[in-house]
């Protein structure tokens, strides 16, 4: 357990220690903004604003987060996919903010949100491309390189027409993903397509339909960010793809653990800073961390508990608390005896006294 | 207490096991597992429902409204590229 909070402390410490930092010159910064259960990415270079995706509908933090960083015009938005958890602020983006071109897979989606979103594009003044792997674009310094959808018909299944995107600056480079399944990533992995990123956003909220295991190989990413809310319907990002991060030695940070998640780079090396200073490290674990009162970031603390499972505890303990650890076989999914015998050799897990004042 | 009949359109089916409903009122969502769709149900399709405190009571799809939308959705894409086709040739 000590080696597990060191590892966790250690990490939001580099995280805090950059947070906060202007945009230097000659500086990239990638913002994975925190969205809820959706997407949103931000490129901001030398002279060049980029927005990937723009977040669920019903939301407004894509604006709100674009006007807080006075972002005045926008050289570039990407759809990954018409989605409504990727577009759903993306008609608002261009009632607000000039944006000088758009790119879509050309996908069509009978929805209301890419109606709108499409009357908003012909509304501006953007152009308006859809680019096919193999397409390159620079803005400065940054290279955006198409890896998906290939050319010829567009498949009939959304995902596998995902726009998936690396982007290179300097020497440090970033994929991301939209919702790409394996079967995508599979087929990248088999084109040959050069894959290598050091920072990898997680397809589809590390949701198990993404993120296998010859794509993450081929990737060899340093370290791996998803988007997902917290106790979302269901349940992203899944066991499967972090225990495969985990054996593979890949760090993760969701940003429904760590808020906005920001990478900054000068091309040669890069950091990491989350908006959040991580809501763990100001917590102070008290002896042991008791299923019924402990915060969804601290039951997190508790091996073989993830976002996932935390959730599942809160919303049992609701029902009725818990009256020992070992009710955790029982009661939370995917905890047999072997898992519940790791979580009491751990020692961490507990349950305190109810008080009855 | 059942509700007035709505539209939503199938937004997204999420891991298999999920659809994501948007509502064509006020853009609300609304998750449902994939066995309570009709048969034949896609992304994209419309459904009539009707709700019932809050969950879905029933649900018929709606082909002449799917492709009402779909005929409009075509023609704005055909618009943008078209848009697009003229700037690159000069135009305006």
């Amino acid at each position: 357990m000590r080696t597990r909070l060191l590892a966790l402390v250690l990490a939001l410490l580099v995280l805090a220690s950059a947070a906060g930092s202007a945009l230097a010159r000659g500086e990239l910064a990638v913002h994975y903004i925190d969205v809820g259960q959706g997407e949103a990415v931000l490129l901001q270079g030398p002279g060049f604003t980029i927005l990937i995706d723009a977040g669920n509908i019903g939301g407004r933090e894509v604006v709100d987060y674009l006007t807080r960083l006075e972002v005045e015009a926008i050289d570039l938005l990407v759809v990954t996919h018409p989605h409504a958890d990727h577009i759903g602020q993306a008609a608002e983006v261009l009632r607000r903010f000039p944006v000088r071109e758009v790119w879509m897979s050309g996908y069509e989606h009978y929805t209301r949100t890419f109606e709108e979103l499409l009357d908003a594009v012909l509304d501006s003044d953007a152009d308006y491309f859809e680019p096919r792997a193999g397409d390159k674009r620079s803005y400065g310094e940054l290279e955006l390189q198409v890896l998906n959808p290939p050319t010829g018909n567009l498949s009939r299944n959304m995902h596998e027409t995902c726009l998936m995107l690396r982007a290179v600056y300097g020497q440090i480079a970033f994929l991301f993903t939209g919702d790409a399944e394996q079967r995508t990533e599979k087929a990248l992995v088999g084109w040959g397509l050069p894959l290598q990123a050091h920072i990898l956003q997680l397809g589809h909220h590390g949701s198990r339909t993404s993120s296998a295991l010859e794509f993450l190989l081929a990737v060899d990413p340093d370290l791996a960010i998803y988007s997902a809310g917290a106790c979302n319907d269901y349940g992203h990002p899944h066991e499967e793809v972090l225990t495969r991060l985990s054996i593979l030695g890949i760090p993760v940070y969701g940003t429904d653990l760590y808020g906005t998640i920001i990478v900054r780079t000068d091309g040669e090396t890069y950091s990491l800073a989350a908006e959040q200073k991580g809501r763990l490290g100001e917590t102070e674990i008290q002896g042991c961390v008791d299923l019924n009162s402990a915060s969804w970031e601290e039951l997190q603390l508790i091996i073989h508990i993830g976002p996932d499972r935390a959730c599942q505890i809160m919303e049992q303990r609701e029902t009725r608390p818990f009256r020992s650890v070992d009710e955790l076989q029982s009661r939370i999914s995917g905890i047999g005896p072997k898992r519940l015998a790791d979580i009491k050799a751990q020692g961490v897990a507990c349950v305190k006294e109810v008080n009855h004042d | 207490m059942t509700e007035g009949k709505q539209w939503a359109v199938i937004d997204r089916i999420v891991d298999g096991s999920w659809a994501v409903l948007v509502f064509e009122e006020g853009q609300r969502q609304l998750t449902v597992p994939v066995g309570k769709l009709p048969q034949g149900s896609r992304e994209g399709m419309w459904l009539a429902v009707r709700l019932k405190d809050g969950e879905l009571a029933e649900a018929e799809l709606d082909l002449v409204k799917t492709e009402e939308v779909k005929a409009r959705i075509q023609l704005k894409r055909a618009r943008l590229l078209e848009r697009m086709r003229q700037r690159q040739q000069g135009g305006t």
